[in-house]
């Protein structure tokens, strides 16, 4: 393959033309680059052409960026996904995390090295990961079996203020899994270092704290660890700084129903152990570095705790 | 109902209690009358009319017993005038008020035998002459005083039982008294017991014409309250609609802005990168030039300095490079119009620079309408505009564009997909009218007439708050208009507003 010599391919997806020349100015050095003016023009194009990374528009008429990407997924699922919006709809923000895998968040209007990065960024990630299977492949051995406790029965970490959480999944879950529950970030790093985790479930704060920063550190660490985030208060901003900084990998609002969760749990399961395996896949889930933090911005959690996240041993580079 | 048959039965005791009072008072004249009945004069002159009649006949009697035996002649005169004096006393026994007739049986049966008698004597005596011994001894020996003493003794025994009549109705009349002062004594406790109770209620009602006053004033307060609490928390709501409904138009506006301010600004962010190109290239050619110019220069260094300069300018392929910055910063400026048209539609749509009351061309304010709902239109509905020539009316224009954007977005809101919004103005004879239509889904006749409720949405809960045309019908109202509504299911819905020329001077 000569993969390495030939140019990335991009493709911008954007309703108004001007943006569109805009991002040719910019990129057309570094990539080869491909235009669609909507989602439907977009898809044709894809249908012919394998790209690498897709920048799309959220607001364009007719289809969403969100619907575009949601189907240019199952088109092309190697392309990374960035989504670039002027305009911040939750719903439209917790569709596109949970059915669009996105990558990154760009909010118009951007900063074109912000932007030049994070597309560099992507077509690194997009790249490295050019050979492996992004379908998990039925692990049918390791495959928890609902009823059957199997000794080293999977580990779920559970993250929340409310000390109901925790045996409420458990209970959706049956013995399927194992859950840990942790009401504070302490805990929670105290439980990663005692056990096997590999899926973290928490609420978007904890006691008073935003756990976005965690979530980053653990996933810069522990790539293979996998975040849902379970939460009633949800709002676009932390969404964004959540899928952009701690790449979590969906995002659910309380109550939860229990066949969701134990679905969610499943799914979040399999992309862990895939993960596991194919450390090539990491770069795909790549967190951004959180901005330097504001003078009045509450601090992140203690660098003791920082380190000893580092620290953790990677439970599943061990295995296998 | 209740009243007027108490009062029926209040109207049947009083008669009951007239005719009771009356029964009693005539019971207690009988009993009055039958105490006082009893003449003690006439019984004196009944007594005495028997003992006339006693006495002449004993003087008779002694007159003819005097004569007897003797040969005196019978003074013809006085034996006359003692005949006829007896005579008269016997009749008044029997005529006159004093008249002993008719009383008891037992005294009639005396008196008849008395008068038989009396009569044979008086008889007697008229004819009888002092010789005949035999006849004046038949007279003298006839039986009447015998015989008024058994009228006297019948006349007594009538006498007494009449005494005893009236005395036992006097003790009736005493017992009846008794039992009437009872009843007198029971009404008037009675009397006073209601006396006392219509006394307390009086009070009562004193009391309460005292408060009333201020208890009207108290409930009047709450009430008034409460209407204000009401007012309140309406204009809360219609606050809180006029904020989402302000929320959904940033959103729309806030991505209608970026788009151009992003484009903008990263073509500001190339061209500042491709300056530093240009100038190197500027700073190269002028050391060529300067090379060129100058007196000491060798040949060489000129060459290689061109050389390196023309070799700068091929790289960065100057000319195209020119014109590419030259279309980069004429999107800019078509995107900072843009902008600027925006922040100028956003300020026309609120308005805040006039006064509340204006003159206004509505053609304007469904324009400036349009373009803040473009966002949510563009692509997916064509906007039809017809308009016509429009006086410009008196209103308050803040408020009327309100109502276009709500009815516009309603209209896009009912169209799922594709479809178009028809907007025609025009003039009538006493105001204007604009009527907006969809091609929407339409409303069934149930929705069509709850559509101006407050509250009433057919979103989903969290959705809407109810509150759009609900709004939309109170500035339309405020302003002295009208607004009706078409609809069609599955056909379309069109809404018209007729706005008056001026506003009447309360509502100035």
């Amino acid at each position: 393959m000569n993969a390495t010599v030939q140019k990335a391919r991009v493709l911008f997806v954007d309703d108004e033309p001007r943006i569109l020349t805009s991002m040719r100015m910019l990129f057309r050095g570094s990539y080869d680059t491909f235009f669609a003016e909507s989602g439907q023009q977009g898809i044709e194009l894809l249908k012919t052409q394998p790209v690498d990374v897709i920048v799309s528009d959220q607001r364009m008429p007719g289809m969403s960026g969100f619907e575009f990407l949601r189907a240019a997924r199952d088109i092309n699922p190697h392309a990374m996904r960035i989504l670039l919006t002027g305009y911040s709809d939750l719903n439209a923000i917790v569709g596109s995390v949970n059915e669009g895998e996105i990558f990154r968040f760009v909010n118009k209007p951007w900063a074109n090295d912000v932007l030049s990065s994070t597309v560099a960024n992507a077509v690194q990630a997009a790249r490295a990961s050019l050979q492996v299977s992004l379908q998990p492949e039925p692990f049918a051995d390791t495959l928890p079996m609902a009823g059957v406790a199997i000794p080293a029965a999977p580990a779920v970490l559970v993250l929340d203020d409310d000390p109901q959480v925790a045996p409420r999944v458990q209970a959706s879950l049956g013995t399927a899994f194992r859950v840990f529950g942790a009401r504070s970030m302490e805990d929670a790093v105290d439980c990663l270092e005692r056990e096997h985790i590999g899926v973290v479930i928490s609420d978007t704060r904890v006691q008073n704290q935003p756990v976005v920063s965690l979530i980053g550190l653990l996933k810069q660490h522990q790539p293979q660890l996998v975040t849902v985030i379970l939460t009633e208060r949800a709002d676009a901003g932390t969404a964004i700084e959540l899928i952009n900084q701690g790449q979590i990998y969906r995002l659910l609002t309380k109550p939860v129903q229990e066949v969701t969760c134990r679905i969610m749990v499943n799914s979040a399961h399999k992309h862990h152990q895939h993960l596991a395996r194919n450390p090539e896949l990491h770069q795909r889930y790549e967190v951004e570095k959180p901005a330097a933090p504001a003078p009045g911005a509450p601090p992140p959690p203690t660098l003791r705790l920082m380190d000893r996240v580092r620290a953790l041993r990677s439970w599943v580079t061990g295995t296998r | 109902m209740a009243g007027s048959r108490n009062r029926e039965r209040e109207t049947n005791v009083l008669q009951y209690a007239v005719f009771g009072a009356l029964a009693a008072v005539c019971l207690l004249a009988y009993l009055v009358f039958k105490t006082l009945s009893f003449d003690q004069s006439l019984h004196q002159q009944r007594l005495g009319a028997l003992r006339n009649v006693s006495s002449l006949d004993l003087e008779i009697t002694r007159l003819y017993f005097g004569v007897l035996g003797q040969d005196i002649g019978i003074n013809p005169e006085e034996k006359e005038e003692l005949r006829l004096d007896l005579a008269r006393a016997v009749n008044a026994l029997q005529e006159g008020p004093q008249a002993l007739v008719g009383l008891t049986p037992e005294l009639d049966a005396a008196m008849k035998t008395f008068y038989e008698t009396a009569g044979t004597k008086i008889n007697i005596a008229a004819e009888v002459q002092a010789t005949e011994t035999e006849r004046l001894k038949t007279l003298i020996s006839l039986p009447t005083a015998a015989d008024l003493a058994a009228i006297e003794q019948a006349y007594q025994t009538w006498y007494q039982s009449k005494i005893d009549e009236t005395n036992s109705y006097r003790v009736a009349l005493v017992a009846y008294t008794v039992l009437l002062l009872i009843a007198l004594g029971y009404l008037g406790y009675h009397l006073r017991l209601s006396y006392r109770a219509l006394d307390k209620a009086n009070g009562g009602l004193r009391e309460a014409n005292r408060t009333l006053e201020s208890q009207v004033q108290a409930r009047t307060k709450d009430l008034s309250k409460t209407l204000h609490d009401l007012r309140e928390s309406q204009a809360q709501l219609i606050q809180s609609e006029k904020m989402a409904s302000l929320g959904q138009m940033v959103a729309g506006v806030a991505h209608e802005i970026n788009t151009p301010l992003g484009y903008a600004r990263s073509n500001a962010e190339i061209v500042r990168t491709s300056l530093g190109d240009i100038r190197l290239l500027c700073e190269t050619q002028g050391r060529a030039l300067g090379l060129l110019s100058a007196a000491n220069s060798s040949e060489q260094d000129i060459a290689a300095a061109l050389a390196e300069a023309e070799q700068l300018r091929q790289n960065l392929n100057a000319e195209e490079l020119m014109g590419d910055l030259d279309n980069l910063l004429g999107d800019t400026d078509h995107g900072l119009v843009q902008i600027a048209d925006l922040v100028a539609s956003l300020k026309d749509f609120s308005r805040v620079d006039r006064s509340r009351n204006d003159l206004f061309d509505l053609n304007a304010g469904v324009d400036s309408a349009l373009k803040i709902c473009n966002s949510q239109l563009k692509g997916r509905v064509e906007v039809v505009r017809q308009y016509g020539k429009l006086p410009e009316i008196e209103c308050s224009p803040s408020q009327i564009n309100q109502v276009f954007l709500n009815l516009i977005n309603n209209a896009g809101q009912a169209i799922a997909n594709d479809g178009v919004i028809t907007i025609e103005t025009s003039a009538e004879t006493s105001g204007v009218v604009v009527k907006v239509s969809d091609t929407g889904s339409g409303m069934n006749e149930e929705v069509k007439k709850r559509i101006f409720e407050p509250f009433f949405t057919t979103k989903p809960v969290g959705k809407g708050t109810g509150l759009g045309l609900f709004i939309v019908f109170r500035i339309i109202e405020e302003h002295g208009g009208r607004i009706t509504v078409d609809s069609k299911p599955g056909v379309g819905t069109r809404f018209s507003v007729h706005l008056p020329l001026r506003q009447p001077l309360a509502a100035a």
